[in-house]
């Protein structure tokens, strides 16, 4: 057994057949993190002693035959994951050293399972970026090419999954931050439809747009975790009360028939040829399952990017003010006034992309801007939401690139945040949507400035809580292909 | 020329629920240990996200509904966002454009007029955390502490137009509205514990001789607005409109500076020294970055609920007080003083439930009269006293059947309302029983006739009025127990008058 390529049903079986103990498997993990992640920097925070105290607890539940699908299973979480008794920095030095005091109800169903939390992985300071450049604690190197980006935000959850240091590990996605950095990371990544898996105990980047879910190494594993932490609840107030489905039921259900609608908007002019080829490719495939393809058009993704960067900032500025240092993280002694302690300690805190990001939200919501930015942008989201509604109306899912590129080297975007916000130009309209969509390994592609062949993304969307069909599509794709099954080489 | 002075009130008021307005923390804080009625939400904590408290909407319609407010369907919650220490999330959940409440009124009287005062909008939001200034004692260095107990208690905050005129209708209002929310138990509006916070805006209209205003229009010109912020009693809020309308008018007649965008400042009030203090000029449009709580989803009110809510009203207390004066036979301005407070109008009510007119009349004359007095010097409310319903309605009783008279019911009243006992039995044990009994109140008559002679002869020999001191003698000699009506009219028969 080589625990670098295990997914979590394999692992689940092993465990169950007394193969192998969760606390070997925990072992291998470290061992893996120990050889690799001094390179891949995927990891924040280490919980050995927490981590194999709960491998004993999954063991002697396995031993009483009451283990689940994850019961033993070694898991990366996001460091914006509140997880009691971790550490939790958002990756941010406002938070630095910060210890959760409480955890939410995604934490809380998967630790009635029995799993075990490995640490806590990097992320761009608040989940706000596409590399994991804006760590305050260091980036995160892609493990197929260590020169360059895993993507973001959840770059570190991405990374540790892709290079086998855990065998899956959460990430949230407000405009892309599951979908890209797998697809640069050759995983699969579901953004859950808003409101599918309660925020309550997540460190929130935007409040209307975040969402919490998964990356892992096959579609199958995304099923289980989906099932574990799917559902409302009382203390999140956007969790609607849409049924449940069993996120297996369909895996291995064929998609004849089933209509794939492809938007002209989404393979653009400037997009890397590997990606474009790799994605048609991926087309052709589900039209070889026996998917019907149709042309359709999305008119309203080209205000996607202009309005997620209206009404992200706006709501991190909201969202950022409770970090003043008053009650919780750093602060400095000096200050003369309330004003001055403010102004210091946030000064001190927040890296560049916090501050760009509050001052164009404060700018956006102040009196005199706010309905020509805030209110406006609020308004075209809607035409988005529209702009799906209606394709919904003729096809089943539909599937477009994850990222215009692969991944790109670490500092090629860092002089110029624009550049850096449109990597997320396929995915951001999803969130705006509140829509689901699976990322799932469809190909290579060598970028121009590189040597090695990086993996590429493909993307299927559906409408809302319609994730057991995604995982239907993305499960009969993985079955037809090999993607999946090339692991990066360190 | 003349100044017309312009009040318009912001009354904030905690709401009565269990829990908190957006977690499930106890509302209730007073005399708690500091920071120990708190959890990641109201602390602010990272990660933490707001509920809805559905009893908070609640008491915040049944307020509306009782302020004759219009309860839209839709409405939603804002983030209203300014950094304060004592504000943990660095915005307050409050409403900015869709309130709960629009559009109400209010009918006060003042300065014995009667006056509609609308209401522009009541909304609902949640309190802050409290802030509490310290000195240490041996460095002498000030600091501040929080108490997160208060942050996320519900609060209404009741807007007024600017209808008001005088510091009498300002107060009538106030002291109206604390009364309502009192009454329909959406609030205890416990001054004492600051569950009460009135914030004033006040400017002088300059009349011309020419300018015809109608009760509620606005002169067409008024000097700069000023805001007086946290006033915690009556007595703040009267003294500083009063403060104000001096201060402004003494100013205007230096400066002559009206209102424009722009000129609004903010004061505060000095409760010692009785005066407002300039705490900031502030921009028109106050920058707080108001915008949709994303956290929340919209608030969608159905009409049958909110008609539900409505049905279940209690009865306000000016419907009370006419209900009261026309069944009972009652002056309306004695009913009102009886149904001021709800428990001590349902306490009223026990007493008075199937009891004839003249009764009701007899309990009303008393409580309102001796009952009311001694309750006053013991800062009570009747409901709160060891008088019970019963107790009263037996006083009456004896009063009306003769069995005693006002005089010993005044006797007895330090027993029944102190010690709790009722008026039968302290008659009995001090004995001090009417005497209505014809024989003995004769032979008591026949004795002072006897023993005054002289009297007697001037009664007879033209000054009947000298009869009266006959009376006083038999009441004398009975020690008050016998009925004075009686007396009179046997003595006045005995002397053939």
């Amino acid at each position: 057994m080589d625990f670098n390529v295990l997914t979590i049903k394999g692992a689940s079986a092993l465990l169950k057949n007394k193969q192998v103990s969760s606390r070997e498997l925990t072992q291998d993990a470290f061992a893996a993190i120990e050889k690799q992640d001094g390179q891949i920097h995927s990891f924040l925070t280490l919980e050995k002693d927490v981590a194999g105290k709960m491998a004993e607890a999954a063991d002697a539940r396995l031993a009483a035959g009451k283990g689940n699908a994850l019961t033993g299973i070694p898991l990366g979480v996001k460091d914006c994951y509140l997880v009691e008794g971790f550490k939790a920095f958002s990756a941010s030095k406002i938070l630095d050293n910060y210890e959760s005091q409480y955890e939410g109800p995604a934490i809380a169903r998967l630790r009635a399972e029995s799993p075990v939390f490995l640490g806590k992985t990097n992320t761009d300071e608040f989940t706000c970026g596409a590399s994991t450049e804006n760590s305050a604690y260091g980036t995160t190197h892609n493990p197929w090419d260590l020169d360059r980006v895993p993507g973001g935000s959840s770059g570190g959850s991405a990374a540790a999954v892709a290079a086998g240091l855990c065998l899956a590990a959460l990430g949230t996605d407000t405009g892309g931050s599951i979908r890209q950095p797998s697809s640069l990371c050759g995983t699969v990544g579901l953004k859950n439809t808003y409101g599918r898996i309660p925020r309550f105990g997540v460190i929130p980047m935007a409040s209307s747009l975040d969402t919490i879910g998964a990356i892992t190494k096959t579609v199958e594993d995304m099923a289980l975790m989906l099932q574990v932490m799917a559902g409302p609840d009382s203390r999140d107030a956007t969790t609607p009360n849409a049924p449940i489905p069993n996120y297996s039921a369909l895996l291995g259900k064929d998609i004849k028939g089933l209509k794939v609608g492809v938007p002209k908007e989404y393979f653009v002019e400037g997009m890397e040829a590997g990606v474009e080829q790799s994605v048609r490719e991926g087309i052709k495939e589900l039209e070889k399952l026996g998917a019907q393809i149709v042309d359709i058009s999305l008119p309203y993704t080209k205000y996607a990017i202009p309005v997620y960067y209206l009404i992200v900032p706006s709501e991190v500025s909201s969202n950022m003010a409770r970090f003043d240092a008053m009650r919780y993280g750093p602060r400095s002694k000096d200050a003369a006034d309330v004003l001055e302690f403010y102004l210091e300690n946030r000064g001190m805190g927040f890296g560049p992309e916090m501050k760009r990001r509050i001052m164009i939200g404060t700018h956006a919501l102040s009196s005199g801007y706010y309905d020509a930015y805030y209110i406006k942008a609020q308004k075209v989201r809607t035409l988005i939401r529209q702009d799906f509604e209606q394709a919904f109306k003729n096809v089943d899912v539909i599937v477009t690139p994850t990222s215009p590129t692969t991944a790109f080297k670490i500092g090629a975007k860092n002089d110029d945040p624009l550049q850096m916000y449109l990597a997320d130009i396929f995915t951001v309209s999803i969130n705006l949507a509140g829509v689901p969509a699976l990322n799932v390994p469809c190909g290579f592609s060598q970028p121009a400035d590189g040597e090695r062949e990086l993996p590429v993304g493909m993307q299927i969307i559906g409408p809302n809580f319609s994730e057991d069909r995604l995982l239907q599509v993305g499960h009969a794709f993985e079955q037809a292909t090999e993607w999946h099954q090339r692991k990066a080489q360190i | 020329m003349r100044y017309q002075p312009i009040i318009g009130l912001e009354i904030h008021t905690q709401l009565k629920t269990q829990s908190k307005m957006f977690c499930s923390c106890a509302s209730q804080y007073f005399g708690k240990e500091p920071n120990t009625q708190t959890c990641p939400v109201c602390l602010g904590l990272p990660g933490a996200l707001p509920s809805i408290n559905q009893m908070g909407v609640e008491q915040t319609v049944r307020v509306g509904l009782a302020l004759g407010c219009t309860i839209p369907e839709e409405s939603k919650f804002d983030r209203k966002n300014y950094f304060y220490p004592d504000l943990v999330k660095g915005y307050q959940i409050s409403q900015y454009d869709m309130p709960l409440c629009q559009h109400g009124y209010l009918d006060v009287d003042a300065l014995g007029k009667k006056k509609r005062i609308r209401i522009l909008r009541a909304h609902l939001e949640e309190d802050t955390a409290k802030s509490l200034h310290e000195k240490d004692p041996v460095t002498g260095e000030s600091y501040t502490l929080i108490d997160c107990n208060k942050s996320g208690v519900p609060l209404l905050e009741i807007v007024s137009e600017p209808d008001l005129r005088t510091m009498e209708e300002a107060s009538a209002y106030a002291r109206k509205i604390r009364q309502i929310v009192r009454y329909i138990d959406a609030s205890d509006a416990d001054m004492e514990k600051g569950q009460l916070r009135f914030d004033i805006n006040v400017s002088i209209g300059i009349v011309e001789d020419d300018e015809v205003l109608g009760e509620n229009d606005l002169p067409k010109q008024h000097t700069p607005i000023v805001e007086v912020k946290n006033l915690n009693s009556f007595r703040a809020l009267e003294k500083a409109v009063d403060f104000e309308i001096k201060r402004q008018i003494e100013e205007y007649e230096q400066t002559h500076e009206l209102y424009h965008a722009g000129n609004k400042t903010t004061r505060g009030w000095d409760d010692v020294k009785e005066v407002t203090v300039h705490q900031r000029s502030k921009e028109e449009a106050s920058e707080y970055r108001y915008f949709p709580e994303p956290d929340l989803p919209p608030l969608h009110l159905a009409r049958d609920y909110v008609e539900k809510l409505r049905s279940e009203l209690p009865m306000l207390p000016e419907a009370k007080a006419k209900q009261l004066a026309e069944c009972c036979g009652l002056k309306l301005s004695d009913a009102v003083l009886l149904v001021a407070e709800k428990e001590d109008a349902n306490w009223f009510d026990q007493a008075a439930t199937g009891q004839s007119q003249v009764l009701v009349g007899e309990m009303a004359k008393w409580l309102l009269g001796d009952i009311a007095f001694f309750l006053k010097e013991n800062n009570l409310g009747v409901s709160q006293s060891k008088l019970t319903p019963e107790h009263l309605r037996e006083l009456a009783s004896l009063i009306q059947s003769g069995e005693i008279s006002g005089k010993i019911a005044k006797e007895i009243l330090p027993d029944v309302l102190e010690k709790g006992l009722s008026p039968k039995s302290v008659v009995e044990s001090k004995g001090l029983k009417q005497v209505s009994d014809v024989g003995e109140i004769e032979k008591v008559i026949d004795a002072v006739i006897a023993e005054n002679a002289k009297i007697v002869a001037q009664v007879q020999g033209g000054k009947p009025e000298a009869v009266m001191f006959l009376v006083g003698h038999v009441m004398k000699k009975t020690r008050g127990q016998a009925n004075p009506p009686m007396v009179q009219e046997m003595m006045r028969k005995k002397m053939g008058l």
